[in-house]
């Protein structure tokens, strides 16, 4: 256990080297000691219930070194992580669609299939289009978070030639006013970045693997996928299979800190019924 | 998104008609502003449990009459607010049309400036086979 926390931990501070999350890294250092003290509280050691107090020791180390994995996932020096904790927010989406007259269209265009007064199929046709359009609103979650961050968002999708056939990146960004860290990928001042973007259940991710690595073949410069925190729920032989082989195409991976969920629920809110 | 039309014999509509009942209060439920994120949630997972049940139900024991596409709804939606019969109109926007209405709903599309001949054509094969119609998102 702890050579797994050890290992977890050079693993934030390999992807925070030189940057001020180093200080970051040095306050989970500290869970180096997680076997005398968990969370600030020491753990007795008393002879009787000792056998409870590992099994809960075993369980709250656990609990820690998951904690460590996942930070290190949502890990950034943009302030991007508190960022995607508002993704699923309705007063954020209502935001949002000011500035997509795309995503305004096809939420107005729901709007008015729920009026006067919705029938049973109506709700079912809504509810079935929102819940795969936050896909949608999750890319351009991303675009507005990051936007401000580069001289220029492509507005467009663009096609890209790879050997798998044609891929369209969901989001490009041109130029980076700073460099900045997003995850273990570090983007220099200047330099575009290339994003491909799931939002949904881990089942959904999971299937998603095989597609997202040959999306990544028509990225240039920086390589980036952003998921839904949904993804730590795919077993963790799984992630670390697809994170190696991303690494090998040049790529990077990002969890966002909402689910899919949490999205799909802020969308539906949003609604101006 | 495809709106599937199905033929089902009264025994399979009886065995639908307190899971689609269900359905259609959890999906309006999903649009309910007041409910917290875990009441969500919990809507959300019960609500998927039964489309899948009611899903495979169709797969299984009903006859598809025909689909139309996300772009022939579009078309349909406008066509149906020319019947001024609300009953008629509720039917179109429920799941379930029960044989027994089918000749009236039948005539009021035939009757509409420009009939949308798919759909009339999976509800005349309906009433042929004299199956109740369930109508169902997929």
């Amino acid at each position: 256990m702890l050579s797994d926390l050890s290992l977890a931990f050079e693993t934030v501070k390999k992807m925070t080297e030189n940057t001020e999350a180093v200080k970051q890294a040095g306050e989970v250092k500290n869970l180096e000691f997680v076997d005398t003290e968990i969370g600030g509280r020491e753990i007795p050691n008393t002879e009787s219930g000792q056998g409870l107090e590992l099994q809960d020791q075993s369980r709250l180390m656990e609990e820690q070194n998951r904690e460590v994995k996942e930070a290190a996932y949502m890990s950034d020096d943009i302030g991007l992580r508190e960022q995607t904790q508002e993704f699923g927010d309705p007063a954020y989406i209502r935001e949002l669609r000011e500035s997509y007259p795309n995503m305004d269209t096809v939420l107005s265009k729901n709007e008015e299939i729920l009026r006067d007064p919705g029938s049973d199929l109506a709700y079912q046709r809504a509810a079935d289009t929102l819940e795969r359009y936050k896909g949608t609103v999750f890319e351009n979650e991303i675009k507005d978070s990051l936007g401000d961050r580069f001289e220029l968002t492509e507005s467009k999708q663009m096609t890209v030639e790879t050997e798998y056939g044609e891929t369209k990146p969901d989001v490009v960004l041109r130029g980076a006013l700073e460099e900045m860290r997003i995850g273990d990928l570090t983007v220099g001042k200047g330099e575009d970045l290339y994003i491909e973007a799931k939002c949904g259940s881990a089942e959904y991710i999971r299937n998603q693997m095989g597609h997202m690595l040959e999306q990544v073949e028509g990225h240039e410069q920086n390589s980036l996928v952003v998921v839904t925190r949904d993804y730590l729920d795919i077993a963790p032989d799984v992630r670390a299979e697809f994170e190696k082989q991303l690494s090998e195409k040049g790529s990077h991976l990002y969890v966002a800190d909402v689910r899919a969920m949490d999205i799909s629920n802020g969308l539906f809110s949003s609604l101006k019924l | 998104m495809r709106q599937t039309y199905y033929g089902v014999d009264p025994s399979v509509r009886k065995e639908l008609e307190d899971g689609l009942r269900q359905f259609n209060r959890l999906t309006r439920s999903l649009f309910d502003r007041s409910a917290d994120s875990g009441k969500l949630e919990g809507l959300r997972k019960e609500r998927d449990t039964l489309q899948d049940e009611i899903q495979a139900k169709l797969t299984q024991s009903g006859q598809v009459l025909g689909f139309l596409t996300e772009e022939q709804l579009e078309d349909l939606d406008k066509l149906l607010k020319e019947i001024e019969d609300p009953e008629i109109r509720s039917l179109l926007g429920a799941n379930h049309i029960p044989y027994g209405c089918l000749e009236s709903v039948i005539g009021a599309l035939i009757s509409l400036p420009q009939p949308p001949r798919n759909l009339i054509f999976f509800l005349e094969r309906a009433k042929q086979k004299r199956f109740h119609v369930i109508v169902w998102i997929m």
